[in-house]
């Protein structure tokens, strides 16, 4: 719409991520470096993504209409990938417990919000006609930043040998729920005809919940190993 | 694998960042882009000219304003969108060089108006052309898209002052919808060397002595462009395509009856495709000056041909002079009447669905050297005193349905054509072999329906407005065509050899087709004078542009987003802070 208007989404989506980084303590473990690299990986895996659905994955372009369960099933699996990048981070990025996660998490979400919501921004929200979509897009990428730091979160956990057994189900359910998830809101909003502010309503309580799991499975997680 | 990352991280270091500061440059220097406008359409703007030094039409094409109904709109920085059937004389009045723009949505169906609602439009169109204005005037097909918009902006806007409360009166204030109207335009400037072309072509008569010059000659006039309030909508089905169709169709006739020596008739007939009709028929005074002499002095009568097909039981005669009995007008107009009454008895006998009775009167009109405009085209050549006289189912010259954009090929009453056209061929044949009997198209020489559609379709698709002309050429690809219509059939009377040469003359270009010396299909065309041109056109984008409607919100919208933004980060910044540190 205006200069104006670009400003108020801009401040929407990267203003949480800057409070995120400096309130959280990340500031002071000085990780701006780590998560630029987080970020560095998270750009590699985009790339294998794109290159393994490019090769493998038929193109869907003649599904006339209605839903291409298989096609969509495909591409969420390939984003289990997204699962690897965060291992990798994970792996790769020194430093003791919530640093870590943090970093991998703030990094990785930073990562996506710039490359894939900058540009739509300043395209979008920048001409002359007004969409709601655009602050709709600002409001989900701060989901985002949760559900990402929810899954490094989770696959840390994941990957821990000294997780309890009967926590093990429901973090794999989780990751799995928070990979599949797509899936709800196309049925909520092909079928239920959600309309875009429900399914961000939606996204939003989910994201939450799967959040509050995670604290705590993970605070629990934290006592046992003395991280505290 | 750490080192592995770290070489990745040092090739995104360099390249990527690179790349991405590219891309931001290209992005900031780079247009926006208008292709995300909530509605793209073309519109057509209304037409613009200088006549003998007289401004007509709007004098600026450029938009980018807030949109308002009929009722809402205050200042010139306000555009006002509406349906043209909506729109009166006394309200375009009122926003001619006050509003910013304004935009009419033609009517779904332009065919299917009432009788009324066709007057409407007649006069509102007849007014807006005599006007010289800054307010820049657009017209639009109608679709459904732009139908809602118009619905939004006239409905939306005028409930909210009786019904709703005060409460919805500040929403609607603060984050109704807006809309914003915008076409980019160049400004119009007047187009360099316009050139108008016309297009004659004779058939010569047989002569027994070889002296073809002395032969009596009919010239039978049409001229070829329309008006109408849009250059780019004026079809100009009726007037004056039905006056080329029926050139074209005695054309077509005449040069097979003319191609057997055993008909062939003393008498050479020269057909004149005339340009710059809606101006004063300046190319028809052109032609006077600089052609009429090459086709001989002995000129019968000049029959100019004009709406043919505008009522259906009417066909007058429009002379400056009474014809005496005994002349050539009076007697061609006798043969006609005797033709079409004969005509309407066949009707009355073969039980067909009986059309009105025609009527065939001589209406006199002198000619007024006062007005600006020029009533009739015969009157260049009666002027010359030349007997001359228009064929016209016209009421009178001032009939507003000669310039207007409803003149579309839907509203063409053919069959009315068809029938004036036959009784056309038959009287002008009964004149020249001088007989009675009117029965000498047949079977398989008579006007045919087909062609007539034929010549219908490809006139009302063809824009022929002079506005629409090209600059800077003296070649008119329409004219180029007529030449070639003309030249289909009038090259197989004469002598075996023809070929195309081109002579330029002094004050225009002239290139002709001929055969033994005499040019059969001749074009024509003359620029205008440098200090006192007769017209002159604009151009910059045309008179068709595309636009956009844009959605937008009030800037107040803005800072109450911002408010609410700010609010919401408020929270956000509490959570983290009272939240995460408990972990570290």
């Amino acid at each position: 719409m205006t200069l104006f208007h670009f400003g108020n989404c801009v401040a929407l989506v990267y203003v949480p991520y800057y409070l995120t980084y400096k309130y959280s303590g990340l500031s002071e473990y000085g990780a701006f470096w780590k998560c630029f690299q987080a970020s560095g990986i998270y750009i590699f895996i985009q790339v294998i993504k794109m290159l393994i659905l490019a090769t493998f994955v038929p193109t869907t372009d003649n599904v006339v209409e209605g839903v291409d369960v298989f096609g969509d099933l495909i591409k969420l699996s390939i984003d289990l990938i997204d699962y690897v990048g965060k291992y990798l981070v994970l792996s790769s990025i020194p430093g003791k417990g919530h640093a870590k996660i943090l970093t991998a998490g703030v990094g990785w979400a930073g990562a996506e919000v710039i490359l894939t919501r900058f540009l739509d921004l300043w395209v979008g929200a920048r001409g002359a006609e007004f969409d709601w979509k655009y602050i709709q897009n600002s409001l989900d990428s701060n989901i985002c930043l949760v559900h990402h730091v929810a899954t490094v979160t989770l696959v840390w956990l994941w990957s821990r040998h000294d997780l309890n057994q009967s926590a093990f189900p429901i973090v794999v359910m989780l990751l799995s729920a928070c990979a599949y998830k797509q899936f709800l809101f196309d049925f909520l909003y092909n079928y239920l005809n959600f309309t875009r502010w429900n399914l961000l309503l939606v996204n939003a309580a989910f994201t939450s919940i799967v959040g509050v799991i995670t604290l705590n499975i993970y605070s629990n997680m934290a006592k046992v190993i003395g991280l505290f | 694998m750490f080192v592995l990352e770290e070489d990745i991280s040092e090739i995104f270091k360099n390249t990527f960042t690179y790349y991405f500061v590219l891309i931001s440059i290209i992005l900031f220097v780079a247009p926006l882009s208008s292709v995300e406008g909530a509605h793209e359409f073309q519109a057509y703007r209304m037409h613009q000219f200088d006549f003998n030094s007289v401004a007509y039409g709007c004098r600026s094409a450029s938009v980018n304003l807030e949109v308002h109904s009929l009722l809402t709109w205050s200042t010139a920085r306000h555009c006002i969108i509406t349906w043209l059937l909506e729109m009166s004389i006394d309200q375009y009045k009122l926003l001619s060089n006050k509003a910013g723009c304004v935009l009419l949505i033609l009517p779904q169906q332009m065919h299917a108006l009432s009788e009324e609602e066709k007057t409407m439009v007649l006069m509102l169109e007849k007014y807006m052309m005599s006007l010289d204005t800054l307010t820049p005037t657009y017209f639009a097909h109608w679709s459904p898209e732009l139908d809602k918009i118009a619905t939004d902006v006239n409905h939306g806007l005028t409930t909210t002052n009786t019904k709703e409360s005060a409460v919805q009166a500040l929403i609607n204030a603060v984050a109704g919808n807006r809309y914003q109207l915008v076409i980019n335009a160049n400004k119009p400037t007047p187009t360099p060397d316009l050139h108008i072309a016309s297009v004659y072509g004779t058939l010569a008569g047989k002569s027994t002595r070889g002296d073809i010059d002395r032969l009596p000659t009919i010239v039978i006039v049409a001229h070829y462009d329309t008006m109408g309030i849009a250059p780019e909508l004026a079809m100009g089905a009726d007037n004056n395509g039905s006056g080329l169709v029926a050139l074209f169709e005695l054309v077509r006739l005449f040069s097979t009856l003319f191609g057997q020596p055993r008909s062939h008739a003393p008498y050479n007939l020269v057909f004149l495709v005339s340009g710059g009709g809606k101006y004063n028929y300046l190319a028809t005074k052109k032609f006077l000056d600089e052609e009429m002499e090459e086709i001989g002095r002995n000129v019968d009568f000049v029959l100019c041909l004009e709406g043919l097909a505008s009522s259906p039981d009417a066909v007058n005669f429009f002379v400056s002079k009474p014809p005496k009995p005994g002349t050539p007008v009076d007697k061609f107009y006798q043969i006609f009447s005797k033709v079409a009454s004969a005509k309407q008895q066949q009707h009355h006998s073969s039980s067909s669905p009986s059309p009105s009775p025609l009527n065939i009167t001589v209406k006199h009109k002198k000619i007024n050297l006062q007005d600006a405009w020029l009533a009739w085209e015969h009157e260049h050549f009666s002027m010359r005193k030349y007997r001359a006289f228009t064929l016209s189912a016209l009421e009178n010259h001032k009939d507003i349905r000669r310039n207007t954009i409803l003149d579309t090929k839907d509203s063409l009453d053919i069959p009315t054509l068809t029938r004036n056209i036959e009784i056309l061929a038959e009287s002008l044949a009964s004149y020249v072999y001088n007989i009675q009997d009117s029965s000498i198209f047949q079977s398989s020489l008579k006007v045919e329906k087909d062609s007539i559609l034929s010549h219908i379709a490809y006139l009302s698709h063809t824009r022929r407005s002079v506005q629409l002309s090209p600059s800077n050429s003296k070649r008119n690809p329409l004219v180029d065509n007529f030449s070639w219509m003309l030249s289909k059939y009038l090259k197989q009377t004469g002598s075996s050899n023809s070929g195309g040469n081109s002579v330029n003359s002094g004050t225009g270009s002239v290139s002709s087709s001929s055969s033994g010396g005499v040019p059969i299909v001749k074009t024509f065309s003359f620029p205008q004078d440098r200090r006192e041109p007769d017209l002159v056109t604009y151009t910059g984008s045309g008179f068709t542009s595309p636009a956009h409607v844009y959605t937008v919100k009030p800037i107040v919208f803005d800072l109450v987003l911002l408010a609410g933004i700010a609010l919401y980060l408020y929270v956000v910044y509490l959570v983290i802070v009272a939240g995460v540190p408990k972990f570290l």
